[in-house]
């Protein structure tokens, strides 16, 4: 079930909301948010729930076990959790990737072997919610969090629907005083309706609109001639944005209706001035998660500068490999590893450039890198560079003036105006009435078209 | 939201025509209608600017050829707009869209072309798909104690073998929630055929017209330069090579065998009526013309395995090449040029072939009736 789906709109959110609202007791609603998450997530595929239901059940009684006991036995209880969810995600999401690759590097050595490749179905979402158990964990190893007694509580956060499929990847503490208050939260329906309505219209009439144009496109990249290819990348650059932030405000106003609320995830990032600044606008849960939980315990910036671009190269690779198993997207995260090692080197130097300058060059060196992160191979992602790199002639792709006239409208609400978190969600008729309007030409886009799933809830 | 749903039931209860581009998509848009038939009982659809499936699809709107469609229901669900007591059927017609009569109206269908030639009535059990288990039911429900089944069979059927006029079933066992005049009445998510989704879908498909949105159709249908200088659509599925030729022809002749047998027991007789697809009428008439019809050589096999059985069976192939070949340098055609269906014109032929072999199997006249 998409939140761009009629069965959401109409049928799924308002049942969950009106009988959310009809309980009472902190419990109650967390059971009720608990069964309504696992209905969500059981609409991909019930067995998926049962992966879910085990890593919180274990999650859950490690963080009561660590706050039983001291010294090896409360380490024990840090490793167990994480290597049981790490056990999981590397299953179902990289055995066959794991497989593959040993399998063309033997090949590459003149040493062939064969494998049977496991049939495995990614679960939805796997990605985001082993992340949610793994920091609860590590956090409560760390004292940063006391762990919950209340199992219906963690049940409740892992499984919460606007944030399980696709983010953004909540910590235990972001959310812990909402839930703690579950039973007295004020609902925000006229924010949370105001967040999920933009997120919508990013989603079905931006990033939809690009994805129809360039998707096909980019099935056939070997045909494509070089202002083809700029004109997919650079369609696919605002499409990846405008899919996951507009899907991300959509779970931000969801959680806003259940008095819950939901970090930031993405502030503006093509308006950032250098490649660090980017990635502290770009999927700010990760970027973070990545810092906390393996940037900083590698030790960071603090042991030189050699160790440093170390850790940080490391740090992306597999923040790249996060996203998908694929070689292309670790080297999309290497990608990005190495401009974080020369920004640090050359921070002094590139402040000095104009503004302007600096926001359009880290535009250009994102766009950039999103060709490997679209790419299915490195042949694809060869063809792409020689495409938009040297000269092919040819015409552009069916639809190419609808995807220009969106590409305008896009580029200009990322490059200029403020984010979902910036505006103010009050009501005024004039705005209030574009949006309904352009909420119903989203029924209408829905209703007739083919659902296009987020981007990321592969991940 | 509420607005909108409050519109979608308030839409629900008119029919469907006003939104579909043919009178036969508001007919079949009821999933599980409540009669035998194939659409909802009692029904009538109009539309004074119909045009082809193939120009739909394609989105293609200068290949359109508009012209005015009425659809009657009768009360059992098959498309028949007299009342059944005043009059005495001789046989009936069972096959796909092509016996039903999409694209055309209800005086221009086959079971009435040839109801005319016979000078006794014909009973139209066109449904989306022929159906071994509605012939019999047909037969009861018309009180028919002798006279003559008509089996019409599409070449695209031909070619996708007795197996798929199962598949293509659809599942009513539950047939409140199914139906959908109930899913359309109730909101707006729970039919694709409810009102508010079919004219959403109609918006977007105004806009993937390949200007500002791409038709993802476009490969669906193929446009070709016939040796008049006129254009025709084709859809791209019925011009794929024939696979398993041997396999289809024995299937086809044990389908017919049975179909025989029973209707033999209620003391009708079969007669097979063998369409060519389209394409297989056309490909010749091109400007460019393609080499193989792996789909003549099936319909010649089909029909040539029938005739030792003795299954009396007419073949159209031949006698509609010839004739679209007659009539192109008059700029006529026995089919639609934009749509997958024959036109009035290639109905009219058929029905005379098939009243031909008629005559010569067995006489048919209302006194057969009784």
């Amino acid at each position: 079930m998409l939140f761009n789906s009629l069965k959401f709109l109409f049928l799924f959110l308002p049942v969950t909301y009106f009988v959310f609202w009809r309980l009472r007791s902190k419990n109650q609603r967390y059971m009720w948010l608990t069964i309504a998450s696992y209905v969500f997530y059981g609409a991909w595929n019930y067995k998926f729930c049962a992966l879910m239901a085990f890593s919180t059940v274990v999650s859950f009684l490690s963080g009561l076990a660590m706050a039983e006991y001291d010294g090896r036995r409360r380490k024990l209880y840090l490793i167990l959790p994480i290597t049981v969810d790490l056990l999981l995600l590397g299953y179902f999401k990289y055995v066959n990737f794991g497989l593959h690759s040993i399998a063309a590097a033997a090949h590459w050595f003149h040493r062939p072997v064969q494998f049977d490749f496991v049939d495995v179905v990614l679960p939805v979402g796997i990605s985001f919610y082993t992340f949610h158990t793994i920091t609860y964990i590590v956090d409560c190893y760390r004292g940063v969090v006391q762990p919950t007694r209340n199992f219906f509580e963690f049940a409740c956060y892992v499984s919460l629907f606007p944030q399980l499929v696709a983010g953004p990847i909540v910590r235990f503490r972001q959310i812990e005083a909402d839930l703690e208050h579950i039973d007295c939260n004020r609902r925000s329906l006229h924010r949370g309706w105001s967040f999920f309505v933009i997120g919508m219209i990013k989603k079905v009439l931006i990033a939809d609109t690009i994805a129809a144009v360039i998707d096909p496109a980019l099935a056939r990249y070997d045909l494509l001639s070089t202002a083809g290819a700029w004109l997919c990348i650079v369609g696919y650059t605002y499409q990846l944005y405008f899919d996951f932030s507009g899907y991300c405000d959509m779970a931000v106003g969801l959680g806003h209706m259940f008095g819950l609320r939901l970090p930031q995830n993405f502030n503006s990032p093509y308006q950032a001035t250098d490649i660090a600044d980017f990635w502290r606008r770009w999927h700010i849960s990760l970027s973070t998660c990545l810092r906390d939980y393996l940037y900083i315990p590698m030790g960071g910036s603090r042991e030189g500068a050699w160790k440093t671009a170390r850790n940080l190269l490391i740090t992306m690779l597999l923040g790249g490999l996060w996203h998908g198993a694929n070689w292309t997207f670790v080297l999309w995260g290497g990608y990005h590893g190495i401009l974080l090692v020369l920004n640090r080197s050359f921070v002094e130097t590139w402040a000095r450039a104009p503004s302007a300058v600096r926001r359009a060059a880290t535009f250009l060196a994102v766009t950039l890198g999103w060709v490997f992160f679209r790419s299915a191979n490195f042949r694809m992602v060869g063809s792409l560079f020689t495409r938009m790199f040297q000269y092919h002639g040819g015409g552009l792709m069916p639809g190419w003036i609808g995807l220009a006239t969106v590409l305008v409208v896009a580029a200009a609400l990322a490059h200029f105006a403020p984010n979902t978190f910036e505006i103010r969600h009050e009501w005024h008729p004039a705005w209030s009435t574009a949006f309904a309007a352009a909420y119903v030409l989203c029924l209408i886009v829905i209703a007739g078209a083919k659902a296009s799933p987020f981007l990321y809830f592969q991940f | 939201m509420a607005a909108a749903a409050a519109l979608n039931f308030a839409l629900s209860f008119k029919s469907l025509d006003w939104l579909a581009f043919r009178t036969w998509e508001a007919a079949v848009s009821v999933e599980c209608p409540s009669g035998i038939g194939p659409f909802e009982p009692d029904q009538v659809y109009r539309k004074d600017r119909a045009y082809g499936d193939l120009a739909n699809i394609g989105n293609m709107a200068d290949m359109r050829q508009y012209r005015r469609e009425e659809f009657t229901v009768d009360r059992f669900g098959f498309r028949n707009d007299r009342p059944l007591k005043d009059v005495h059927p001789v046989g009936f017609v069972i096959g796909d869209s092509f016996t039903a009569g999409a694209g055309i109206s209800d005086d221009d269908t086959l079971p009435e072309q040839l109801t005319r030639d016979a000078g006794g009535f014909f009973y139209n059990a066109g449904a989306v798909t022929g159906d071994l288990a509605k012939a019999e039911v047909v037969s009861s429900t018309l009180h028919l104690s002798k006279g003559t089944v008509v089996y019409e069979l599409l070449e695209r059927t031909a070619r996708n073998g007795p197996s798929s006029l199962e598949a293509r079933k659809p599942d009513c066992a539950e047939q409140f929630w199914a139906s959908a005049k109930v899913a359309r009445a109730a909101t707006l998510f729970a039919s694709d055929h409810s009102p508010g989704v079919l004219l959403s879908r109609k918006f977007v498909k105004a806009v993937e017209n390949d200007y500002w949105q791409p038709n993802p159709y476009r490969l669906e249908v193929a446009r070709r330069k016939l040796q008049n200088g006129q254009e025709v659509l084709f859809y791209r599925y019925d011009m794929r090579p024939l696979r398993d030729e041997q396999k289809l022809t024995t299937e086809w002749r044990s389908y017919f065998e049975d179909l025989r047998q029973r209707m033999a027991r209620r003391n009708l007789q079969l007669v097979v009526l063998v369409v060519p697809d389209k394409y297989t009428v056309y490909g010749p008439l091109l400007e460019e013309r393609p080499g193989d019809f792996g789909g003549e050589r099936l319909l010649a096999a089909i029909e040539q395995e029938l005739r030792k059985t003795d299954i009396p069976v007419v073949n159209l192939t031949q006698k509609f090449r010839a004739a679209a070949a007659e009539v192109l340098s008059r700029n006529q055609y026995i089919y639609w040029r934009d749509d997958t269906h024959w036109n009035p014109l290639g109905i009219k032929l058929a029905a005379a072939s098939l009243w031909s072999e008629l005559q010569q199997a067995r006489p048919v006249t209302s006194a057969n009736s009784d």
